[in-house]
């Protein structure tokens, strides 16, 4: 189960609060806290390389469906050179997730395969894995402590393995959440060799339609002294959004 | 024991007589290196080219190939949900050129970047890969990602622009990405770049074809299997099979430089063994006393010949091993030539390749030259196991006269040349190259056996005409060529053997530009051409309809044609395409059709109701008027009868012409490769040209001819061919040189004591030289005479049989007049070149030793 | 006629072999010397210096008061074919020329006409009574036919030198005894200052002098008076 968006990392790591002392009820509670029947929001994604340089895209994002079972399609609009540029990706319980890229200028819709798990999705600090949609169930967890500070806020130290560590790039991760909010607000992913391959930091949490959201999502690279900042706007859930604006025929007309 | 004695006996004749020695392990250590360049070069010319389809295969174990206008991306869909497939990626292959002042040719090759990267790993070294912005790269169909290397050598960094020519005319790309190449930017030497697969079929105008699918099985499933069931599920025309088996197409491709190039080898070995006879039937004439002396102690026959037999395997031996040294570095060149020839006339992209080192080919190149220096040294050996010892014991003027002008030699060689030529004249067409190639070694041997009795018929029409011209000197030197028929006609042998492959190639050549050139002026007759390419054509350079629509703009430009050149797979070969406006082309054209009447066939074929094809091409495949010819098309079955035969030389493999809307009806393909201009009645060719060119250039990367000039340029592309005849010719005069040089010397060693008592009697030094080099001269003509005899019938043979063989192509035999008469001369040069050495020798010579008093 | 002062030559590196030391000798015009002694004594090697195919090491050879020590090689041998024959034991005759051919070939080397140099060697060949044997090629010839050859190819141009290497040497006594008569002869006619290497005592006995060599000097000379009795 997969997703190619990037706010889904946002979402499937965030969640409703819960007092649980279980590590696993803490999780399913952080999983289960997002209710919604469809999300839109426009973003804007900063990704800075090592040398310090901004690139910049906006982005608006529409999603239909629930966890594990969601359509997403994000349009393009800024800068010129990707404007119109969209991405759909379905995502089916049970079924590979399936994705599509259409580029304006050829007017041509492609399949995206597969990618390989430690791969940067589009030359962001997410990784092809970092942007699976993922479920409760494919980590085991563990509390690790309980009264650590982050962005002011009193939170549990959570550590959670992949059940199938073959097809994790991540040895381990680290997550805290507030004690007092359903949402992880940080998480450190692990490689096999105990190194730190990303740090991921959500901030200035909002609810809205009483769900929890971050409106700043930061991911570093620390190896490559890299990040990817998300900064997300008009935040809206349960529009109505419809079937029919998840299609190819949608996707191929980026003016809709 | 006798013979380890006899072995040291040997020993000390080669250092004694070092020079001949060297000059005999020379001849068959040329012959071997020949023989084994040529097999190596092809081998590596074959290698160098699959070893870029199987680095461009990268990890892919089966490759969907189609013909070179690709084929509809839709078959990807069905192969990639064929199961058993792990994973497929269409591939497009563009060669262009970059618009940098040294036009330097860039492979670019289009993968999909959003496809799985497994199969093209070997493309990009992951950590060297940069790509500062993916998603701008694929949303502009602009952006490149080019090798470090050519980034450097372009001074090229990330945004700046690349200026390219393409199908669109000259365009920017945009350099996105910049990547450490693997293997394949290896060969190319970093002249490679990579583009998104759909964002190069909409700059290359591809419409939605591509040109391969490379894939890779499921771990589950054996690639035969997969290739099995992906035969049954993809249309026909497509050829799926493992990278390697590529290779085979090109082979054929460059069958027929191979099949020239192993004549050439036949012929080096042919003439080794003449050089091996020479030294041996002189060494045996020089050793008369030693032998005689032998025989006298009790050396039997068989041990004498033994001895002969074991010094020229011997010799062998050692020209063979030096032979396959120097034919490795002879290889390098032929090699470069070979590919250069696939590039220009097959535009097979090749990368230069080391070489490769073949211990099978050495040893069979050893065998072979170790062999031919047994079979050279056999008669002189018999004979010297024959020589009478007391007669050989004996004194100068008692010499063992050569019996060789016997009669039943005579009728042998004229029975053999006979029957040769019977056979190629009358034998059937279909029993396969290698016979019939037999049937002209056949003529080669019977001219052999009539060498001696020519030698000394010419010798003795010469002898007035020396007399008269120069004396006793020229009387002296004819004679000393008619003393020894033998050695003689060993020498006169390897000249005419080289000098007929110099004769027979040069009439080939000579007969073939006559011939293309008289084709061209009937069918070649736009005003102005363009094409794609500098070589004959570009697989991966086009035109789009575009220009050719520009082009009729120009003032004075009354009409343009689109031409589409391209080659399809046919039968297990392939056959030249070439769809072009018919109606244009037959009002300019009269009396071309063959077997069907002209004007009938042009209404059919303008209404597209059928083909006509090149004679060669009925040849090859036996068809005729009215047979079917079938295709398989993009889009179905291509089925149309043949409405008429034409003479054409476009390729030896045949050519198909019919309407251009046809073909791009059925392959769905707009993309042209030549454009013909016709001018305006009036209008200035020469003006029009400027005009067409001014609209062209920066625009498009293409190449504007005249009609004249591109007559020439089709001549000296076909002439880039024949240089590796040309190579052939020179071998083979290098290698008739050496056994003129080696004649000579031995001539000159052996009548030492008849130089002596000439310059005892008052012949001056510049007497005896003069003597020498006329007898060399002597040599050279007799060679001619013979040579051009045996030329004239391998040429025959060439333009009759291997000609046909090779490229179904009928050339009329034209006798190669100006070629004998420039051989004359240049036969005469060569062998008074040969000659200095010897001549000098001779000059040297100290009387008195030479006299031997006793 | 010929004149050797203090001639030597030795040969080697080191000069080890002295194959003529100090040697002095004079022949006048016409006279007919013999040159006899073992192997090794320097005979051959006399003859080489005197028609110039070797050079001495020290000393000065003169014929006709020209020292051909000083002479370069082409000089040497244009004295040689207007002043010396040669005639050798193996005859040495070109096997592929006739016999006409073979005498006229001095003639021709000398830029002579091939008319007027057959119709020379004509003349010579009938000398030597061979006239029949014009067109004959040498191995279809006895070996004193060869030698007669020979000799007429050495004096076709009458010179006024003859050297001799063992002619008798490869042919019987009688037709060495007819050799050696023809000599006689022609010295008659030419008047031929004859230098003649032999082993032969009866050969030498056709000459006036008898001069002996051993290890490269001359150790007796002695006229023969002997030879109008035996010699006729």
């Amino acid at each position: 189960m997969r997703t190619l968006l990037l706010l889904m990392i946002c979402l499937a790591l965030s969640g409703s609060a819960a007092l649980a002392q279980d590590a696993r009820k803490i999780m399913d509670a952080v999983y289960k806290q997002d209710t919604s029947r469809d999300a839109t929001w426009r973003g804007t994604m900063d990704v800075y390389d090592k040398k310090g340089t901004l690139r910049r895209k906006k982005f608006t994002f529409r999603k239909l469906g629930g966890l594990g079972n969601s359509k997403t399609l994000v349009r393009f609009n800024d800068p010129a050179e990707v404007r119109g540029v969209g991405l759909l990706s379905l995502n089916e319980r049970g079924v590979a997730d399936r994705q599509w890229m259409y580029t304006p200028a050829i007017q041509r819709t492609r399949r995206i395969a597969a990618q390989e798990r430690r791969q940067r999705f589009l030359g962001t600090d997410f990784t092809n894995e970092d942007m699976a949609e993922r479920v409760l169930d494919d980590y085991t967890y563990k509390l690790l402590g309980e009264g650590e500070m982050v962005d002011g806020r009193k939170t549990y130290k959570i550590e959670a393995r992949p059940v199938s560590p073959e097809k994790s790039q991540y040895a381990y991760v680290y997550l805290w959440v507030p004690v007092d909010v359903p949402y992880t607000v940080m998480a450190e992913m692990y490689d096999k060799n105990g190194q730190r391959q990303r740090v991921l930091k959500a901030g200035e949490l909002v609810k809205i339609s009483n769900i929890w959201v971050a409106k700043r999502v930061e991911m570093n690279t620390p190896t490559e002294g890299t990040k990817t900042i998300l900064l997300l706007e008009d935040i809206r859930f349960n529009t109505g959004l419809k079937e029919d604006g998840f299609t190819q025929q949608a996707l191929e007309k980026p003016d809709a | 024991m006798m013979l380890s004695s006899l072995a040291s006996i040997t020993w000390k004749q080669w250092r004694q007589h070092r020079l001949r020695t060297a000059l005999t392990l020379l001849g068959i250590a040329l012959g071997v290196a020949v023989y084994f360049a040529v097999r190596t070069a092809n081998v590596t010319l074959l290698s160098s080219l699959t070893i870029t389809i199987e680095k461009m295969a990268g990890k892919a174990t089966l490759q969907i190939v189609g013909d070179e206008g690709g084929f509809p991306e839709a078959i990807w869909e069905t192969v990639k949900d064929t199961p058993g497939v792990h994973i497929a990626q269409p591939v497009i292959e563009v060669l262009a050129n970059t618009a940098f002042e040294d036009e330097g040719s860039l492979m670019i090759v289009g993968v999909d970047m959003l496809g799985d990267r497994e199969l093209r790993e070997y493309q990009f070294d992951e950590a060297g890969e940069e790509i500062a912005d993916p998603l701008v790269a694929l949303a502009q169909p602009d952006s490149i990602m080019i090798s470090r290397k050519f980034a450097e050598k372009h001074q090229l960094k990330d945004g700046d622009k690349l200026p390219l020519f393409t199908a669109q005319g000259k365009k920017e790309f945009v350099v996105r990405g910049i990547f450490k190449p693997a293997g394949l930017g290896e060969i190319f030497d970093g002249q490679i770049a990579v583009m998104d697969v759909f964002n190069a079929q909409f700059v290359f105008n591809r419409g939605r074809n591509i040109d391969r699918i490379d894939l890779m099985n499921e771990s589950g499933v054996s690639v035969d299997e997969l290739q099995q069931r992906l035969r049954t599920r993809l249309p026909a025309g497509l050829e799926i099979g493992p990278p390697s088996s590529r290779g085979k197409g090109i082979e054929n491709s460059v069958a027929a430089m191979k099949i020239g190039m192993t004549i050439t080898s036949f012929i080096a070995l042919l003439v080794g063994v003449f050089i091996i006879f020479n030294s041996f039937s002189i060494a045996v004439n020089q050793r008369w006393k030693e032998i005689g002396i032998l025989r006298a102690l009790g050396v039997e026959r068989p041990n004498v010949q033994c001895m002969f037999l074991v010094e020229a395997a011997l010799m062998g031996m050692l020209g063979s091993a030096v032979g396959i040294g120097l034919g490795f570095f002879l290889a390098i060149g032929a090699e470069r030539v070979m590919s250069q020839i696939a590039a220009q006339l097959f535009s097979y992209v090749t990368t230069q390749q080391p070489p490769v080192f073949r211990w099978d080919y050495a040893v069979t190149s050893f065998v072979i030259g170790v062999i031919s220096s047994v079979i050279g040294a056999w008669l002189p050996a018999r004979a010297a196991a024959r020589l009478n010892p007391v007669l050989a014991l004996h004194n100068i003027e008692t010499r063992q006269s050569e019996n060789v002008l016997g009669k039943p030699r005579i009728i042998a060689g004229i029975l053999l040349v006979l029957t040769g030529w019977a056979l190629i004249a009358f034998g059937p067409a279909s029993v396969g190259l290698s016979l019939q190639f037999s049937y002209s070694v056949l003529i080669i041997f019977g001219l052999v056996l009539l060498l001696p009795a020519l030698a000394a018929l010419t010798a003795r029409a010469l002898r007035p005409l020396m007399d008269r011209l120069f004396g006793s000197e020229g009387v002296i030197a004819v004679d000393s060529m008619i003393q020894s028929p033998r050695r003689t006609s060993a020498t006169v042998g390897a000249l005419m053997i080289g000098l007929s492959f110099v004769f027979s190639m040069g009439a080939y050549v000579r007969s073939y530009q006559k011939t293309v050139s008289d084709w061209m002026d009937r069918i070649v007759n736009a005003d102005i051409i363009i094409n794609t390419s500098e070589n004959a054509r570009s697989r991966t350079n086009h035109f789009s309809e575009d220009l050719g629509k520009t082009l009729a703009a120009i003032p004075g430009v009354r009409r343009v044609e689109n031409i589409r050149f391209l080659f399809l797979p046919y039968a297990d070969d392939s056959v030249a395409l070439i769809a072009l406006d018919m109606d244009g082309w037959f009002a300019r054209v009269k009396d071309v059709v063959e077997g069907a009447d002209e004007d009938e066939v042009k209404d059919k074929i303008i209404r597209g109701e059928g083909v006509l094809v090149a004679r060669n091409f009925v040849a090859r495949y036996h068809l005729g008027v009215g047979d079917r010819l079938r295709f398989q098309t993009p889009t179905g079955p291509f089925d149309f009868p043949i409405l008429g035969v034409i003479e054409d030389y476009t390729s030896e493999k045949g050519a198909v012409f019919f309407e251009r809307e046809l073909y791009k009806r059925y392959w769905n393909d707009p993309a042209v490769d030549i454009i013909d201009v016709m001018v305006t009645p009036g209008a200035e060719v020469a003006t029009v040209k400027q005009a067409v060119t001014r609209a062209v250039k920066g625009q498009h990367r293409a190449f504007i001819y005249t009609n004249a000039e591109y007559k020439k340029f089709i001549m000296d592309l076909i002439n880039g061919f024949f240089v590796l005849n040309y190579m052939q010719m020179t071998v083979a005069i290098i290698i008739a040189a050496l056994g003129i040089v080696n004649t000579l010397i031995i001539s000159v060693a052996e009548r030492k004591r008849e130089l002596g008592v000439l310059r005892a009697i008052g012949g001056l030094r510049s007497q005896v030289r003069k003597m020498i080099l006329l007898e060399a001269a002597a040599i050279a003509i007799v060679g001619v005479l013979s040579g051009t005899l045996a030329g004239v019938f391998n040429t025959y043979f060439l333009v009759r049989t291997a000609a046909h063989m090779i490229g179904g192509f009928t050339i009329p035999f034209r006798f190669p007049l100006t070629i004998v008469l420039v051989a004359l001369p240049v036969a005469l040069g060569i062998a008074l070149l040969a000659a200095w050495w010897p001549a000098r020798k001779a000059v040297n010579l100290k009387v008195v030793e030479a006299i031997g008093y006793e | 006629m010929i004149e050797l002062q203090n001639v030597s030559r030795s040969f080697g590196d080191a000069k080890l072999v002295q194959a003529l030391n100090q040697v002095n000798l004079r022949l006048a015009q016409g006279e007919r010397v013999a040159v006899m002694g073992p192997s090794g004594s320097g005979k051959s090697t006399l003859l080489n210096l005197i028609c110039g195919l070797d050079e001495p090491s020290t000393g000065a050879i003169k014929i006709d008061n020209v020292d051909i020590a000083s002479l370069d090689d082409d000089s040497r041998t244009r004295l040689r074919r207007q002043k010396i024959g040669m005639i050798f034991q193996t005859f040495n005759l070109l096997p592929t020329l006739t016999a006409l051919e073979n005498v006229s070939l001095p003639l021709r080397l000398n830029g002579v006409a091939k008319k007027d140099a057959e119709q020379r060697a004509t003349a010579m060949l009938q000398k030597v009574g061979l006239a029949g044997r014009a067109a004959h090629r040498p191995d279809q010839m006895s070996g004193g036919e060869r030698q007669r050859i020979a000799i007429a190819r050495a004096l076709i141009f009458a010179p006024p030198v003859l050297l001799a290497d063992e002619p008798t040497g490869n042919l019987d006594s009688k037709t060495g005894e007819e050799i050696l008569a023809l000599l006689d002869e022609l010295h008659r006619e030419f008047n031929t200052t004859i230098l003649m290497v032999t082993h032969n005592e009866e050969a030498a006995l056709h000459c006036d002098r008898v001069i002996r060599l051993r290890d490269g000097q001359i150790i007796s000379s002695s006229a023969v008076t002997a030879r109008t009795a035996e010699g006729q």
